[in-house]
């Protein structure tokens, strides 16, 4: 009878033991036993740990409560579901991390599903990376997708994706005006 | 002897539309003066550079009193219009000078002063030219001075070289015989030119609340004595204004204000009320960030952050979320280089203390915790 409940006890254990020592260095036991345990949950459900590992220290370097944290990891664990049921179970840990991102910053799954069927076998990484940096440099939503599909259609090389700037969006977004002859200058 | 450069920046600034700084220090220690005996020391300075529209503004001035031996003191100022073509920083105008070495008399420069800069990624170089005249007492003397330099900075550290040349063209007694009016009717005095050259290298080095500096160089030529002459300072930087300073050095002797060399050495306390960046290094236009991949395994991130910011960190998946101090490069921004891969990275950082924020520049999404992030997109 104590040997069954020592190696319960010991199996109850191991996923402690299992943990990755940045988690216990820096959370205490009965909270990195509970981040281990998503994490874990992830794992086994084939999904990037990586990922989850560093959102939790995040929140740890935030002073964020372990409430948070798990909530958070959860947040992120369903983005990255999505993200691997929008893009195929055989899709790579990098991106898979790029594409949750990618959701997490408000892109519709939609988008990341037909970028998916335009890209055909190539990594989408390169386009969402894209993507999101455009927004960030001011670019409209709607014309740097129009922008990025265009060139995913064309199957452009990643290179040409990281070539773009907002530039590139507002002069396809922008409908050019004809010079106008000189009798007809006035007011716009 | 300018012996200490101190400095302050005077709150006053801080409602004025430009870019300044404004110091001051004050400082003990011991100092020996070539010729003389060696003497504890006092030192009181401070300096201004300021920066209006085009026009550039520097005063420095410090005041040494060597116990026993009498008060030293020196006084700089110039006024220069800057403009920026193709990339280059080149300062225009006039500046001067006017001193006080310990027994000597007054002395003083006048001269117009052409200065060039060219920042190119983290390499810099630099030239200048003065031409003018220097006043010793009621003796008048031409000179010029060229100057050439380079520095190049790897991540917290910067290593330089220089070369100054000053050209004294002045008048000394004659020493050859007896004076004779009939065959030497004109002067009792000769010409003499001095052609003095400084060869000199820097390393700097900065990284959080410390900053250690040095440079040595030689010096030679005609009319003038060779000899070594180096500087080392260090400042711990206690508070966002204050600093504790140690320096020391051996300076070579002033040609044209006739100041003293000698070496010192000097514990202090220096005041930054305004910290802004240096007007001759301000940036003209910088993105608010920019991502320079200098290896597929690191990324060098510069950001433009307030000019007020004294101390700057950054937590990342790249950094496993532990904080990193950022160092402010030459041009005014604050840069770091971390290890990353290709991937989407999520990125904060914090200035003086303020809570975490998505760097700027950077798309920013909700971070899951109360605040934002931002997101580093790295393709290759």
């Amino acid at each position: 009878m104590t040997s069954r409940l020592l190696l319960l006890l010991l199996c109850g254990a191991l996923p402690l033991l299992a943990q990755d020592p940045r988690l216990t260095s820096r959370f205490a036991a009965p909270v990195a036993l509970r981040l281990a345990a998503t994490i874990d949950s992830a794992e086994r459900e084939g999904l990037p740990t990586e990922p989850m590992v560093l959102r939790a220290l995040e929140g740890q370097a935030k002073g964020a409560t372990p409430d948070q944290i798990i909530a958070a990891l959860a947040r992120l664990g369903g983005a990255l579901r999505t993200a691997r049921t929008t893009l195929g179970p055989e899709a790579p840990a990098p991106e898979l991390t790029t594409a949750a991102a990618a959701l997490q910053a408000g892109v519709p799954q939609l988008r990341l599903s037909e970028l998916r069927q335009l890209r055909g076998g190539m990594p989408v990484t390169a386009p969402l990376g894209a993507y999101l940096d455009l927004i960030a440099r001011g670019a409209s939503a709607d014309g740097a997708w129009n922008r990025i599909s265009d060139l995913a259609r064309r199957r452009a090389s990643d290179a040409e994706f990281v070539r773009l700037t907002p530039t590139d969006v507002d002069r396809e977004a922008k409908p050019v005006r004809p010079p106008r002859p000189p009798a007809n200058q006035g007011p716009p | 002897m300018r012996i200490v450069t101190l400095g302050t920046v005077f709150s006053l600034l801080a409602v004025m539309p430009l870019a300044a700084q404004l110091q001051v220090e004050t400082g003990g220690g011991q100092a020996r003066l070539d010729q003389m005996p060696s003497s504890s020391l006092t030192a009181l300075g401070g300096s201004l550079d300021a920066l209006l529209g085009r026009t550039h503004f520097q005063f420095a001035g410090n005041a040494d009193d060597h116990i026993g031996l009498g008060v030293a003191g020196v006084m700089t100022a110039g006024l220069h219009y800057r403009f920026t073509p193709a990339g280059w920083n080149i300062e225009l105008g006039p500046t001067g000078d006017v001193a006080r070495g310990i027994g000597e008399q007054w002395a003083g420069t006048l001269a117009a002063d052409l200065r060039a800069r060219r920042d190119i990624g983290h390499f810099a170089m630099h030239a200048g030219w003065q031409q003018g005249i220097a006043f010793t007492g009621s003796q008048r003397s031409a000179w010029r001075r060229p100057s050439l330099g380079a520095d190049v900075r790897f991540g917290a550290v910067k290593v330089g070289a220089s070369w100054q040349g000053t050209v004294v063209q002045d008048s000394v007694l004659k020493t050859t015989g007896f004076f004779d009016p009939i065959a030497q009717p004109d002067t009792l005095y000769r010409a003499q030119v001095r052609d003095i050259h400084d060869v000199g290298v820097t390393l700097g080095w900065s990284a959080g609340v410390l900053s250690i500096g040095a440079r040595v160089g030689r010096r030679f030529g005609v009319n003038i004595l060779p000899q070594t002459w180096w500087e080392g300072h260090a400042a711990l930087h206690v508070t966002p204004i204050m600093s504790v300073t140690m320096r020391t050095g051996r300076l070579a002797a002033d040609a044209l204000l006739a100041l003293r060399g000698g070496q010192y050495t000097t514990l202090g306390v220096q005041l930054d009320l305004l910290q802004r960046t240096r007007p001759t290094q301000r940036p003209v236009t910088f993105a608010p960030a920019q991502i320079v991949r200098e290896s597929p395994a690191t990324v060098h991130l510069f950001f433009v952050l307030p000019l007020s910011t004294r101390r700057a960190t950054l937590a990342s998946d790249l950094t496993e979320w532990r904080a990193v101090e950022l160092t402010r490069s030459n041009d005014g921004r604050w840069e770091v280089v971390l290890n990353a891969s290709a991937g989407v990275h999520r990125l904060n950082i914090s200035t003086d203390g303020s809570p975490w924020r998505a760097p700027p520049g950077l798309p920013a999404i909700e971070d899951g915790f109360g605040a934002n992030v931002g997101l580093l997109v790295l393709d290759k």
